[in-house]
């Protein structure tokens, strides 16, 4: 018996096979083993106050200590645990990743429908707005706009977005241009389709797996772009991403104090979370149509 | 009335840029097509005969001149009657791998145009509807719930043109609707063309590069090179006496059943010269001069009109194969 | 007598699928002669390209290959590595079906004949160039095409390009895949008829697969028709085509639309060829023959050799002539 399919299954349906999404991505290995990261990342955040030993304000022991068995990452200058830092600092760090690429998904696809699908001036003129957003010295920018908002998440958050969107608007609004050349989608033109159809039964579908592939690499973009903030002292020092720990390490110099596991760690956690996410990209990518980055009759 | 009704192309020319230069498409066409008539548009890849076909459908939109249907400028149409034109001119296209929604089922496909341009709307009317569309072209009810990926090249082009039935529409043009197919499957959708037109009073414009294809399939070939009509006259009469150079040398390079050394032997078109080097755009005169064995000065310097020929037809060439009482040229 | 060239025995090529084994060519066995042009004709899904590709030793995993394989006296299954990859281009070349797009978008014509060349047989990229251009006085292209980039050329230059670069290092056997499917009319006869013309200038044997039988007909010496991976009739050309003994090929002739064929009905074979997994142990085209009796639904016809030397895989060869 034909078991029915979700619609959820029917939207990743790939073109080569009849295999649900789930099951070709935990078949392959790469896939496989971002999933398990971004799980276990998932779970340290959600469980965070059980996993960490110590509040990440709290001052519980003498400065500088180096890491030992009570204190796994050592304590930074005022005595508090940096190990529950780092751990606090995850839950943080992904909730800035993930609202991030939320923010910068939703923008950078609707720009990009709309310049490809409407065409003409509308095209003209959104894709001359995404020029000059692309050619803005980003960093430089980034600065400017937290220090009018001043520091914290939301400035954070805004600042990112507001410069992550442009390229994705872009790689969508290429994705629709070619679509509409193809041949199921003229086949719906002379059907007389209407736009809505053709655009969410049509179009999307066909983008989606590229848009959600593109999503989980802004979440790492945003990881980063959190912790440079963070790093020239631009984020929230009263909240905890990786990036504050990454902060307060350089700012009481880590290095003469209790060695260089304070000051890599942070870099270590994001470049784990980004490996995770190319990883799973990737995934979504192969999985998906091959062809998508080449196509273009 | 209906075997009277006519999509007729005044003066129409359609111009791409590419690399730079524009390139007229379409140049200066003007020709009537019968809704009831067969006929075919032949030509070699580049000649326009695909723009022709977008054109007439509207998808192309000329730079300068009209496509008139019932009296209205098809390209100037509201969304009404943009609906009704639709419902009476259907396409099939080309690449039968391509037309198909990879996330759609064929019943997603065919619910299309009985959808939104007959009003269908009851999921029980439109199962009903579509298995009946399969039926016409020779597919069980099965295939309704199948993926592009599970149908083979000839599945796929019956079920496109299962989708341009699905209006019964009066004119069906089909962009070389075999080219991508095996021998055998081309010769059945060929057949099943046929076969609707005879039975439906439809008509059909077959785009193809194949005149093998052409003869078989319709009655009236149009021959275009680089833009232009050259010849447009009766299968029977392009088949058997080609007026136009260019013509002859479409004839000649058609499959025979038969094995025969002669293609290989002579070179027939006057051109040992790379054909794909030659640049038509330059010229001021005939289009196919670089290529015409029967070329003069005249043909240099001044382009041939399309001209009416007695008993039918027309061609646009100074010095054609066949002289005006009939007798061929030696 | 002439030598052969390639020789392939029990020629078995299986790829695994969720549904089965898929056996894309079974217990094939072709031998082909040197400085001949050989046609494998067939539907598509019937596995010629499958022959071709075996043939260049580019069964990739999980395609598995049984049987030998022998290509100028080598052994193709038994090449690894280093030696596989100088055993292509330098002794089996190939012209790949849609071969147009085969070429690398970023670097002009040029780079891609001479990296070739530099790969293979060593030598200073000047001398490269000079053959590279000789290869394109070859295929009659103008040398300045050298400098140019692949979107700039035509589908017929590009075509002919990539045979030039098949013909570069001189290799014994040549495989062309539909090597003119995706082009028109006129540009078709101008690539056949270079194929030919170079093909009788350097001594080459090529292997044209096409579903396309007036192609083969006008091309080739000898031809092998194929049916869901297996040969159903092979000899000379003009014998096949002319009087075909298989029904298959018969009907394979008659569904193609010719010329000569305005007025009349040209019928397709009905159905569709059975599935590749799970194969029936009987005639293959049982199903779909007309001549189909009792003994072609039991088992598998065995091979036959008529009297011109065709070799022939049916109970009832030539039964569609009569009359005819």
């Amino acid at each position: 018996m034909k078991i029915r399919e979700s619609k959820l299954e029917r939207l990743f349906r790939t073109e080569s096979g009849t295999d649900t999404f789930l099951k070709k991505l935990l078949m392959s290995r790469g896939g496989m083993t971002g999933l398990i990261i971004l799980c276990a990342l998932a779970v340290i955040s959600l469980l965070s106050s059980v996993i960490a030993p110590y509040s990440p304000y709290a001052i519980i022991a003498k400065p500088y200590l180096s890491p030992s068995s009570v204190h796994l990452f050592g304590t930074d200058g005022l005595g508090r645990d940096i190990f529950s830092q780092m751990i606090y600092g995850t839950s943080l760090s992904l909730e800035i990743g993930f609202v991030s690429a939320i923010g910068i998904t939703t923008i950078g696809t609707l720009v990009g429908i709309v310049s490809g699908y409407v065409g003409s001036y509308v095209d003209e003129v959104l894709m001359r707005f995404v020029d000059v957003m692309l050619v803005i010295p980003s960093i430089a920018f980034m600065i400017f706009v937290s220090t009018i908002m001043g520091p914290g998440v939301i400035s954070v958050l805004t600042v990112i977005i507001v410069f992550g969107w442009p390229p994705m608007s872009r790689m969508v609004r290429s994705q629709v241009l070619s679509l509409k050349k193809r041949g199921f989608v003229e086949s719906a033109v002379v059907s007389n389709s209407t736009k809505p159809f053709i655009l969410f039964r049509m179009i999307l579908p066909n983008i989606t797996s590229l848009i959600l592939a593109n999503a989980l690499l802004a979440v790492i973009y945003a990881i980063i772009a959190d912790a440079s903030l963070a790093f020239i002292g631009l984020a929230s020092t009263t909240s905890y991403s990786w990036g504050t720990v990454l902060y307060n390490a350089q700012v009481e110099g880590a290095i003469y104090h209790n060695g260089i596991l304070w000051i890599t760690l942070p870099g270590l956690a994001i470049a784990v979370t980004g490996i995770a996410m190319t990883l799973l990209a990737r995934a979504f990518g192969d999985i998906t149509d091959p062809r998508y980055s080449t196509e273009g009759r | 009335m209906k075997e009277n009704e006519t999509i007729a192309m005044d003066r129409v020319s359609v111009r791409f840029t590419s690399q730079g230069r524009v390139v007229p498409a379409l140049d200066d066409i003007t020709t009537t097509f019968r809704l009831s008539e067969l006929v075919s548009v032949v030509g070699e890849s580049g000649a326009g005969k695909t723009t022709l076909g977008r054109a007439l459908l509207g998808l192309a939109k000329p730079d300068s001149g009209a496509v008139m249907f019932r009296g209205r400028n098809i390209h100037r149409l509201g969304k009404r009657e943009m609906k009704d034109f639709r419902k009476h001119v259907q396409v099939v296209f080309q690449d039968p791998y391509d037309v198909m929604n990879p996330k759609h089922v064929v019943l997603d496909y065919l619910s299309m145009p009985l959808r939104f341009i007959s009003g269908v709307s009851s999921r029980a009317d439109l199962r009903s509807s579509c298995s009946g569309l399969l039926d016409q072209v020779g597919l069980e009810r099965e295939f309704l719930s199948k993926y592009p990926h599970q149908l083979s090249g000839g599945q796929k082009q019956r079920i496109a043109i299962a989708r341009a039935l699905a209006t019964e529409p009066d004119f069906i043009v089909a962009d070389e609707p075999t080219s991508m197919l095996d021998a055998s499957a081309a010769a059945g959708i060929l057949n099943l063309l046929r076969k609707l037109a005879a039975k439906r009073g439809m008509g059909y414009m077959i785009i193809t590069h194949n005149m093998g294809v052409a003869a078989y399939a319709s009655d009236r070939i149009v021959v275009m090179y680089s833009g232009k009509v050259v010849e447009d006259s009766a299968a029977d009469d392009i088949v058997n006496a080609p007026r136009h150079p260019y013509t002859s040398v479409l004839i000649s390079h058609a499959p025979l059943s038969q094995r025969s050394e002669r293609k290989l032997l002579a070179e027939r078109d006057g051109s040992d010269a790379d054909p794909d080097a030659t640049d038509p755009w330059k010229l001021s005169g005939c289009r196919y001069f670089a290529r015409c064995p029967r070329g003069t000065e005249e043909c240099r310097k001044v382009f041939p009109a399309l001209s009416t020929v007695p008993g039918g037809g027309s061609v646009a060439c100074w010095n054609p194969l066949v002289n005006d009482d009939g007798s061929r040229v030696s | 007598m002439a030598t052969t060239i390639a020789d392939i025995r029990g020629l078995s090529v299986t790829f695994p699928s969720k549904k089965g084994t898929v056996r894309a060519v079974d217990a094939v066995d072709l031998s082909i002669e040197e400085g001949s042009i050989f046609g494998i004709a067939g539907e598509s899904g019937c596995g010629k390209t499958t022959i071709g590709l075996s043939l260049l030793g580019m069964i990739r995993e999980p395609g598995s290959v049984e049987g030998t394989i022998a290509v100028n006296g080598k052994d193709v299954t038994s090449l690894r590595g280093e030696e596989r990859r100088l055993f292509r281009w330098k002794e089996v070349s190939m012209v790949f079906q849609g071969a147009m797009n085969s070429l690398n978008p970023v670097s002009s014509v040029g780079e891609q004949i001479t990296e070739v060349i530099i790969d293979h047989t060593g030598g200073t990229r000047k001398e490269a160039m000079n053959r590279a251009a000789d290869l394109l006085r070859k295929v009659r292209l103008p040398s300045d095409i050298l400098r140019r980039y692949p979107h700039q050329l035509s589908g017929g230059q590009k075509q002919r390009v990539v045979i030039a670069m098949a013909i570069a290092l001189s290799p014994k056997l040549i495989i062309a895949d539909e090597p003119t499917t995706a082009l028109d009319v006129v540009s078709q006869e101008h690539i056949l008829r270079l194929l030919k013309e170079v093909v009788k200038a350097s001594g080459s044997t090529v292997v044209i697969i096409s579903h396309d039988l007036s192609l083969i007909a006008d091309m080739c010496d000898r031809l092998a028709v194929m049916y869901l991976g297996r040969i159903v009739e092979s000899g000379r050309a003009q014998d096949v085509l002319s009087s075909p003994a298989h029904p298959y090929t018969r009907a394979l002739i008659d569904s193609n639309i010719t010329l000569d064929k305005r007025g009349k009905k040209v019928e397709s074979i009905p159905g569709y060829p059975p599935s590749p997994i799970n194969l029936p142990s009987n005639c293959r085209f049982s199903g779909r023959c007309p001549f189909a009796t009792n003994e072609c639904f039991d088992s598998e016809p065995p091979a036959s050799t008529l009297e011109d030397g065709r070799v022939v895989y049916c109970y009832h060869p030539r039964h569609g002539n009569e009359g005819k």
